[in-house]
Order: C-alpha cells, then sequence, then structure tokens
C-alpha cells in the first residue's frame, strides 16, 4: 500500500469509526435530557432560594443561551444567575458531552469556578472537585450552602 | 588508575527512542478510547470525569508535551555517557588519534572531572572543525538539558520555546552530530 493509499485508509476508517458512534446514538434524546437536567438543577436552586428571594437577600434569573455540541448542533438553553449584594454567581450550562456524566453545569463567581455534572443513572448532580484527585459530592441544600459560602467569601 | 566500571544496562538512543514511541501510542489510543467514549457515553477512568472533549485533548497535549520532555532529557543525558565513555575509553585505550592524545592529557589534568562542554566539546571542536555546526547545535540543546536537569525552576533563554523542541528533532540533531565524531560509538 502507498503512502496516500495508507493515508487516505488512516481517514476513512476515522470517518466510518465516527460515523457509527454518531448514528449508535440518540442525539435527539439526549439533548432533550440534558436540557431537563439542567432545569431540575436550577428548580431545585431556586426552590432552597425562595425564602432568601422573598427577603430580598438575593435575586434570582434564568438568562437564555444558545448551546452548540459538534453532534447535536444548535440548541436553546438557559443559565441561571444569582445576584447577591454586588456580587453575581452564574450557573451556565455546558454544552458538550462530558466524560463519565450525561451533563455538566460551570458554576462560578468572578474567576472561581466549580463543576457541577450530572449522572442520569442515579438522576443526581454532583460537585466535582479535583483537588487530591477526583472527587464528587451530592448537591443537596447543605453541600450548596457550603459551596455558595465559599464562592461568596472575600 | 582506577578505572572507571561501566554500567551495562545503559538505555541507548534507539532504546528511548522506542520506549518514547511506545508510550507516545499509549498515549494517543487512550485519548481515542476516552473520547468515543464521551461520545457513546460509557463509562471513563476516573480523573477525566466531566472533561469535555477539548478538555480532555488539551490533558493529553500536555502529558504528550511532558513525554517529549522527559524523552528529550533522557536523550541529552545518553548522549553525554556516550561522550563520556568515549572519552574514558580512548584514554583506557591509549588510542594514537589526535583527540585521544588531548584526552589523555586531559585525563592527567582532571581524570573523571573533565567537563562536558569545555573540556570534552573544546577538543573536539580543536581537532575535528568539522563538528563545529553540529556541537554549536548540542550547546543550545545542553541549555535545555540543564534546565530540565534542575527543575525548570527559571524561565529559559533557549532561542526557541521549549515547546517547539520534540523528541525526534532532538534525536535527528544528535545523531548528525554524533556521525561527525570520529569513531564515536554507542549513539546508533
Amino acid at each position: 500500500m502507498g503512502a496516500s493509499e495508507a493515508l487516505r485508509q488512516v481517514l476513512k476508517e476515522k470517518t466510518e469509526r465516527d460515523a457509527k458512534a454518531l448514528g449508535a446514538v440518540d442525539w435527539e434524546k439526549r439533548k432533550t435530557e440534558r436540557i431537563a437536567a439542567f432545569n431540575k438543577l436550577y428548580s431545585q436552586i431556586e426552590l432552597w432560594l425562595t425564602p432568601s428571594v422573598s427577603e430580598g437577600l438575593v435575586k434570582l434569573m434564568r438568562e437564555p443561551c444558545e448551546l452548540e455540541e459538534r453532534h447535536i448542533g444548535k440548541f436553546a438553553s438557559e443559565s441561571l444567575v444569582l445576584d447577591v449584594g454586588n456580587t453575581k454567581v452564574r450557573f451556565h450550562p455546558v454544552a458538550s458531552n462530558v466524560a463519565g456524566a450525561s451533563a455538566r453545569v460551570d458554576m462560578s463567581s468572578g474567576a472561581r469556578s466549580i463543576t457541577l455534572v450530572y449522572f442520569s443513572g442515579r438522576s443526581e448532580w454532583c460537585f466535582l472537585f479535583r483537588a487530591a484527585g477526583v472527587q464528587t459530592v451530592p448537591v443537596n441544600e447543605e453541600s450548596f450552602t457550603d459551596i455558595l459560602k465559599d464562592l461568596l467569601a472575600e | 588508575m582506577t578505572r572507571v566500571s561501566f554500567f551495562p544496562e545503559r538505555r541507548t538512543a534507539p532504546e528511548i527512542m522506542e520506549w518514547y514511541a511506545s508510550v507516545k501510542r499509549a498515549l494517543e489510543a487512550r485519548e481515542q478510547s476516552v473520547l468515543t467514549a464521551i461520545d457513546e457515553e460509557r463509562a471513563t477512568p476516573g480523573e477525566f470525569l466531566g472533561m469535555t472533549a477539548d478538555e480532555v485533548s488539551t490533558w493529553f497535549e500536555e502529558h504528550r508535551s511532558e513525554l517529549e520532555l522527559a524523552a528529550i532529557l533522557l536523550l541529552l543525558t545518553e548522549s553525554e555517557a556516550v561522550l563520556r565513555v568515549d572519552y574514558l575509553v580512548r584514554v583506557y585505550q591509549r588510542r594514537k588519534d589526535d583527540v585521544s592524545r588531548a584526552f589523555r592529557e586531559l585525563y592527567k589534568e582532571k581524570g573523571t572531572h573533565a567537563r562536558l562542554d569545555e573540556d570534552l566539546l573544546a577538543i573536539w571542536l580543536d581537532h575535528v572543525p568539522e563538528v563545529k555546526s553540529g556541537v554549536s547545535a548540542y550547546r543550545s540543546l545542553l541549555h535545555l538539558r540543564n534546565w530540565l536537569a534542575h527543575g525548570r525552576y527559571w524561565s529559559p533563554k533557549l532561542g526557541r520555546s521549549h515547546q517547539d523542541y520534540d523528541a525526534e528533532l532532538v534525536h535527528d540533531e544528535l545523531t548528525i552530530m554524533f556521525a561527525k565524531l570520529t569513531d564515536v560509538l554507542g549513539w546508533a
């Protein structure tokens, strides 16, 4: 086999591999599930913060955003923004597929950022920490409070 | 004269390049495996959890860069070993060529403590002028070696970014130099 034929073969195999992977996945279903997972997280946070919103301690906003994933294409989603004092905490959905999880949201304030991942098998959002190996902590009212406190600390 | 006992299991340049190519292929295969697993929503090794495909590629790119530097350091340390063994063998065997005679004089003064650059390379340049360009390139590589070997604690001034070096390029440059060093064995 000549060099140009070998090169063509490499590209052909890669194209076929990707086409096979693409065809094996129901991307529309994955998109719907991902958007539902984002919504589930935001709704839960909104619920926890309802009393604080009523007291005027925090403002909550959902902002529309457009995401793009290479197999799914462009699709509409939302960010969740917490307005606390003069600080904004933003939950930004990640469009792309991620390793080992079904969805990801990045929670950030200024330069600081925390990753949240969704495990569809157990319908659970977790905070993801990379210090000293990878650790996950389920998102619940207690862990959310701790993380928010850290993010808001000056 | 107390002779140095040479270590018989030293990694040769071809063995280093074989190791390098093998690890590089393994990294590429693992990257492909993780990227495919992401697309297919299959389990991935824990360290990649939550990473996008782009982040996984960046992770592997950083690891490939480290592999390049590790292989370069091994090649450069092996090049020094080849030059030092050649120096000592010429002394021990009392060879009659000009380089060997100069090495014997050097050995009388400095023994095994002769310096690679200022002593050994200087003698090669004095007696085999055609190695000048190869030695000049090698001296640049020694700056890279020193930076790597001392833990990279200073910002290097190498003439080009350390990221522009790769193991194959360094291997090629060293091979060109060694080809011009008369009767130096053990590199290729």
